[in-house]
């Protein structure tokens, strides 16, 4: 029996393909619908194309860089550079994550509660966000994997139950200003792409069946079809709407007996905003580790500046409202599509060096411990060591061979 | 002391400070401290918005029997709507809760100043439902909200049951907080809302299980109508082939009967079993087409229902053409009022920015310049 | 040379002059003998028998006295040797019997051990309608042969060790050879091995010490009362350990699914064995989170009830002196006074304090107004669910209480958020190779046909693949055309 043990970071592409539908989905779907109706009104579906479309080309680089290891090839080749474009990508990380954290701390105060004061919700809802983030993406995408089941569940009979007085004509027209005026406006939504790009630093395991390349198409098209069914619903007044997928689910055949459906929306936003964030939040952490070696201290100042950045400001919603500013927004177009590539360029150089330098490529199923430059070479007792029982280290089936005694 | 052990203790030190931290910070809202309200009433005048609140108030009961309840009704004026609902919350001594609010009675006077940011500040605010319904009325909400009706004491819960649960076999016009905001961020901004009218109930139509008549007025509600609101116009009702025009073109759920009457004094009686409204533009031309499916259910010939299986197909084929003719007839009706009043209630000046974009400009006298075009097309089967 | 007058003295003193401490002198062959035991720990009967007897009668006793013991006594078993005293003690102690022989180089020692056990009876703590009953009992040796009984193979291998200065608690590990992990049973031989206590009372005791996570509510070691449930578990490549004096035998490794699954499912119809899981979940999950989502509903999020539920329920509490929150903790607070009074109580006061209990303490105190109907509802639906799992009754009723607690302050919010926490930390642990939560994180799909949906018997041709195994087929498996 060939047991195959996983690497550090190292997730199922099946994992990966369910960590896809929750962080590309969460923002999209939920919060940035109102922000484009307020900002620039009826063109909510061209926007959400737009960003889908950037999204997906964004993803096929991220892809590219998980499948070549861009980020362990990045760091024995070239570190330096490396470190650049880790520190930009940290902050990026950072503003986003501090914006989407304000966005769904205020959606909890004001929904789910009548009258709470914000500094509860602000130091408890980062608690299982850091604590997801801290164990680390194989925890992450295991809780994923578990809660999917439910919020699959829920959706399910959100959208099969849908009694929303549709009016497709709605929709149109698709354009309510010029091309020129469409680019511009644009530019206040550079925060809502590269979700997906926390994933630079997994590896994955792959399955022969494609979960991944099934789960892309599948996410974008969700977000699409529920933002055309929002707007077949509301219309022009698509702005009152805090939460998509919250207020959905009220749209159902079962209201009248069941009552308000809401939280058959608000437990699946929940669990899909907490999973991604805690992906966002495990991303600063692994840059952090590559810069600056401690983890844990990282993680504990980091996120004790967050939060008490978080509390210091005068309101969350001012918070939010920076995201649509020009600069803001524009070092966030730049940060999220231009940091990707310059990644890209530097693992495809060092991936150029490795090969020139004939280093033997990772054996399958060999467990190699993921070394920053400067650390000693594994030693084979060490292997050992890893390979036993009381390691974290994970012995599953090989995904295309189940089973066959060797 | 071991690692175990010392975790434990920490354990306990921490929940407690967690509960002292939370106990102290987070107010426990008690249910019953909250006051269901379940219709609202919103009157206009001098002094400012007249808010009536119809909550229920359950009576103590070990078995949980809700049977025993009873409704009450508070009002306040205020210069906003919020500022009257937090004065009838001070009167009430509990929190106002309009979550389970499903009726919202309008009187003529507050359409005709416009309601729509006021109802946007009530969905934001005092979670007040999307779904809830909007009715407007020429007299007093709250002589609406008191008045005892022989279904259900509560006059909200009956006007909930006329318009929520009898979908499939009524014809009324079911306009939600939804359609109102939504309408209102048209290019036409005009809304079609149902009309209450109350009429009393002659006496002793109404007794009680031990056989005694009720002496208390009762009545019952007609929401055939429609009144028509809007930006900069003033409210005007509709009678119900117009009003159930405009809901064969707006909305897909249509039911209740239709009465076609013939010269000869024929009466055909027919049940919608569904519709489909359509309107189709084009450079100044709009087509309204209605596909309807009915089913007879009675034919009256002087004086007389006739067996439906008796009747001949050349007399079904008049019923269908005529049936045709009086929906045609009524659809140029609707149009003609529009056109009359001035008041684009059939929404086509939306339809026309859908058909050409962004680049589209209302034009002065839009609706005199339009041209109208009708088609009906009804398919039906004998009952 | 061994004097027999100064050795027994000298083991008289070991034993600081236990009253229980047996000394039977004998002349044999003109040699001076004596037997050294413990009243109460060994066969007298067979000693007399089958050694005394022998002995008594023969003619010559003479060197090599191994020799002339095992062809003088009818003992099967080895006659063991020792060199000090201070040895042949520590095996008195344990219910040998030493011979000491005057003028001898050493002590034998024959091991005719019999204590009172009880007879082998259903367990009380996990009783079936279909299945065998038999359950294990303090006794090692007999624990062992119940397992011997299910899998007759020369490969079943039992590994035995004392644990435990005082106690010296034998402690066997059985396994199957060629079917179970070498890394495990490495491993488990390690940790028990290091074990420095002064006494084992019990298995639980041992599973402590095989736990990866100390400090988890959560066990990480499987424990069962049936021969049969171990025996299916050693056949899917899990190994067990049998403590001596204690009838629970631990399995290891351990999932969380296997607290679902019970020797029910697979003898029954597989349709009604995976809808009974399905409830056993859902009877899971209602009992840790229906109270806090009571509270949760009632004092934050009212507006998700439907209005005639709504009505219902604020005629129930309307009056009452408590929060909803204080309320559901009183409730949940006698039910557990109740539970454990129920299993202390003598059995002949049992019937009436249960009536007091439940009608009494639940109905009058509905009536006084104390707490609401709903509550006394949602408590009994939690309280009996909790008993679906039976195995997780303990964790259950902590996290019941932690996320009333949590949803008291924090409503659905705060119930969501310890879900997730929850879900995390079990997800995290992993234990002798295996993940906890496997098959459902990381998705095993072999292993989910022995899951919520459980297949028959004749689909599990595979050994599961949640944890390791040298080999996965349980069953011949059909080749496929590339194969052939």
């Amino acid at each position: 029996m060939k047991n195959n043990i996983l690497q550090k970071n190292e997730i199922y592409n099946r994992q990966f393909a369910v960590l896809i539908f929750f962080s590309a989905l969460i923002f999209k779907l939920s919060r940035l619908p109102r922000l484009v109706s307020v900002t620039i009104g009826n063109m909510v579906l061209m926007v959400e194309l737009v960003l889908c479309i950037i999204d997906i080309l964004l993803f096929i680089l991220i892809y590219y860089y998980i499948s070549i290891n861009g980020f362990e090839l990045s760091q024995k080749n070239c570190p330096i550079a490396l470190k650049i474009l880790l520190v930009l990508l940290l902050i990026i990380f950072t503003g986003k994550f501090i914006l989407y954290y304000s966005s769904g701390a205020t959606f909890i105060i004001s929904s789910l509660f009548r009258s709470i004061a914000p500094y509860i919700i602000i130091v408890t809802f980062i608690l299982p966000i850091f604590y997801l983030a801290y164990k680390g993406i194989v925890s992450i995408a295991r809780t994923a994997e578990i809660f999917f089941i439910l919020v699959i569940a829920l959706l399910f009979f959100d959208y099969t139950f849908l009694h929303g007085e549709m009016d497709f004509d709605r929709l149109k027209p698709l354009f309510t200003m010029s091309v020129g005026d469409f680019t511009v406006n644009m530019n206040s939504f550079g925060l809502w792409i590269g979700d997906l790009l926390p994933f630079l630093f997994i590896k994955m395991k792959k399955h022969k069946f494609p979960y991944v390349a099934l789960a892309v198409p599948v996410t974008y098209g969700f977000i699409i079809l529920n933002i055309i069914i929002s707007i077949a619903i509301f219309g022009g007044a698509l702005f009152l709407i805090e939460n998509i997928l919250v207020i959905i689910p009220t749209f159902n055949e079962f209201a009248s007996t069941l009552g308000k459906l809401e939280w058959a929306g608000l437990i699946p936003w929940f669990i899909m905003i907490v999973i991604y964030l805690s992906c966002l939040l495990w991303g600063c952490f692994e840059i952090g580790e590559f810069l600056f070696r401690k983890r844990t201290v990282f993680a504990g100042i980091y996120v004790g500046a967050i939060i008490i950045f978080l509390l210091s400001v005068k309101s969350m919603q001012y918070v939010i409202n920076m995201a649509t500013t020009q600069f803001v927004s524009i070092a966030f177009w730049c940060g999220n599509s231009i940091l990707p590539l310059a990644l890209l360029l530097v693992a495809i150089i060092s991936k150029r060096k490795n090969e020139k330098q004939k280093i033997m490529p990772e054996k399958e199923n060999a467990p190699i411990l993921l070394n920053a430059p400067g650390k000693h070479e594994v030693t084979s007792s060490e292997i050992q060591e890893k390979n036993s029982v009381n390691s974290t280290t994970i012995v599953l089936p090989a995904p295309s061979n189940h089973g066959g005694e060797k | 002391m071991n690692k175990i052990l010392r975790a434990k203790w920490l354990v306990v030190f921490l929940a407690l400070c967690v509960m002292i931290f939370f106990g102290r910070s987070v107010s426990i809202n008690v249910l019953t401290d909250n006051a269901v309200v379940l219709g609202l009433g919103i009157d206009y005048t001098e002094e400012g918005y007249d808010v009536s609140a119809q909550s229920i108030v359950p009576q103590a009961s070990s078995s949980g029997n809700a049977s025993s309840k009873k409704y009450v009704i508070f009002s306040a004026v205020d210069k906003s709507l919020s500022g009257a609902l937090s004065q009838i919350g001070e009167k009430m001594g509990m929190i106002i809760s309009l979550t389970h609010c499903n009726i919202i009675i309008v009187s003529k006077d507050a359409l005709e100043i416009g309601l729509n940011e006021e109802i946007q500040n009530l969905v934001n605010g005092w979670f007040l439902t999307l779904h809830a319904l909007i009715v407007g009325t020429e007299e007093k909400p709250i002589d609406i909200l008191s008045a005892e009706t022989p279904v259900s004491v509560s006059s909200a819960e009956y006007l909930q049951t006329l318009l929520l649960e009898s979908i499939s076999f009524s014809n009324l016009t079911r306009y939600k907080v939804k359609d109102y905001i939504v309408d209102n961020y048209t290019q036409s901004a005009v809304s079609a809302i149902a009309f209450l009218e109350r009429a009393e109930l002659p006496e002793n139509s109404v007794s009680s299980p031990t056989g005694e008549t009720i002496s208390t007025k009762q009545y019952e509600y007609n929401l055939t109508k429609n009144i028509i609101v809007g930006d900069n116009v003033v409210p005007f009702t509709v009678e119900k082939d117009i009003a159930q025009c405009i809901n064969f073109l707006k909305i897909k759920e249509n039911g209740g009967m239709l009465t076609i009457d013939f010269p000869e004094g024929e009466v055909a009686q027919l049940e919608i079993i569904s519709t489909k409204g359509k309107l189709k533009f084009s450079e100044g031309v709009v087509e309204a087409s209605i596909k309807m499916n009915l089913v007879l259910r009675e034919f009256v010939e002087e004086d007389e229902a006739i067996s439906l299986f008796l009747i001949s197909e050349e007399k079904l084929k008049e019923i269908i053409l005529k049936t045709e003719a009086t929906l045609t007839q009524s659809l140029k009706n609707t149009f003609q009022i529009s056109q009359e009043t001035n008041v684009d209630f059939l929404l086509l000046a939306e339809g026309m920015y859908r058909k050409f974009g962004y680049t589209w400009e209302k034009p002065a006298n839009f609706l005199q310049n339009l041209e109208f075009k009708t088609s009906v097309q009804v398919t039906f089967k004998r009952g | 040379m061994i004097q027999i007058e100064q050795t027994l003295e000298e083991m008289k003193s070991i034993f600081l002059g236990s009253s229980d401490l047996f000394v039977r002198k004998l002349v044999s062959g003109g040699t001076s003998l004596a037997f050294v035991f413990l009243d109460g720990l060994t066969d007298k009967d067979l000693l007399e028998r089958d050694i005394l007897r022998p002995l008594l009668q023969a003619k010559e006793f003479a060197p090599p006295y191994a020799e002339t013991l095992r062809q003088t006594t009818f003992f099967s078993e080895e006659i063991k040797q020792y060199d000090t005293a201070e040895e042949i003690c520590t095996n008195i102690a344990q219910g040998d019997i030493a011979l000491v022989i005057d003028g001898a180089e050493k002590f034998y020692l024959f091991s005719l051990r019999k204590y009172n056990t009880r007879s082998i009876v259903e367990p009380p703590s996990e009783s079936v309608s279909r299945g065998p009953r038999e359950g294990f009992i303090e006794d090692m040796k007999t624990n062992v042969s119940l397992i011997r009984r299910k899998i007759r193979s020369p490969k079943l291998v039992v590994d035995t060790v004392k644990v435990g200065k005082y106690s010296s608690t034998p402690i066997s590990i059985c396994y199957i050879n060629g079917v179970v992990d070498d890394n495990i049973v490495s491993k488990v031989k390690e940790r028990i091995s290091k074990i420095d206590i002064d006494g084992i009372i019990d298995s639980d005791y041992i599973a402590r010490f095989l736990e990866e996570r100390k400090f988890s509510i959560f066990s990480q070691v499987a424990a069962s009362e049936k021969p049969d449930i171990i025996a299916a578990k050693m056949l899917e490549g899990r190994l067990c350990v049998i403590v001596d004096g204690s009838p629970v035998v631990l399995t290891l490794p351990y999932a969380l699914v296997e607290d679902l699954q019970d020797s029910y499912d697979y003898y029954n119809n597989s349709w009604r064995s995976s809808m009974v899981r399905a409830i056993r979940l859902m009877g899971g999950l209602l009992t840790v989170l229906l109270p806090g989502a009571y509270v949760a509903l009632q004092s934050y999020h009212y507006q998700m009830l439907p209005l005639k539920f709504l009505l219902t329920l604020l005629s129930s509490i309307k009056g009452l002196p408590f929060t909803p929150e204080i309320e559901m903790l009183i409730v949940l607070v006698l039910f557990e006074i109740l539970s454990q009074a129920s299993i202390r109580m003598p059995r002949l006061m049992g019937v009436s304090l249960s009536i007091v209990g439940a009608i009494v303490l639940g109905d009058t105190a509905v009536k006084a107004g104390i707490i609401s109907s709903p509550a006394v509802l949602v408590t009994a639906l939690s309280a009996i669910g909790i008993f679906c799992i039976p195995d997780q009754v303990a964790q259950m009723s902590i996290l019941r209480f932690a996320f009333l607690c949590v949803s008291a302050v924090l409503g659905l919010y705060g119930i969501l958020f310890c879900l997730i926490i929850l879900v995390c930390y079990l997800a995290s642990i992993n234990g002798y190779g295996t993940p906890f939560l496997a098959p459902f994180a990381p998705v095993i799909v072999p292993d989910l046909k022995d899951s919520i949906i459980v297949d028959s018997v004749i689909g599990m041709k595979k050994r599961p693949f949640s944890f390791p195994n040298k080999n996965r087929n349980r069953q011949p498996v059909e080749k496929t055309e590339n194969e052939k």
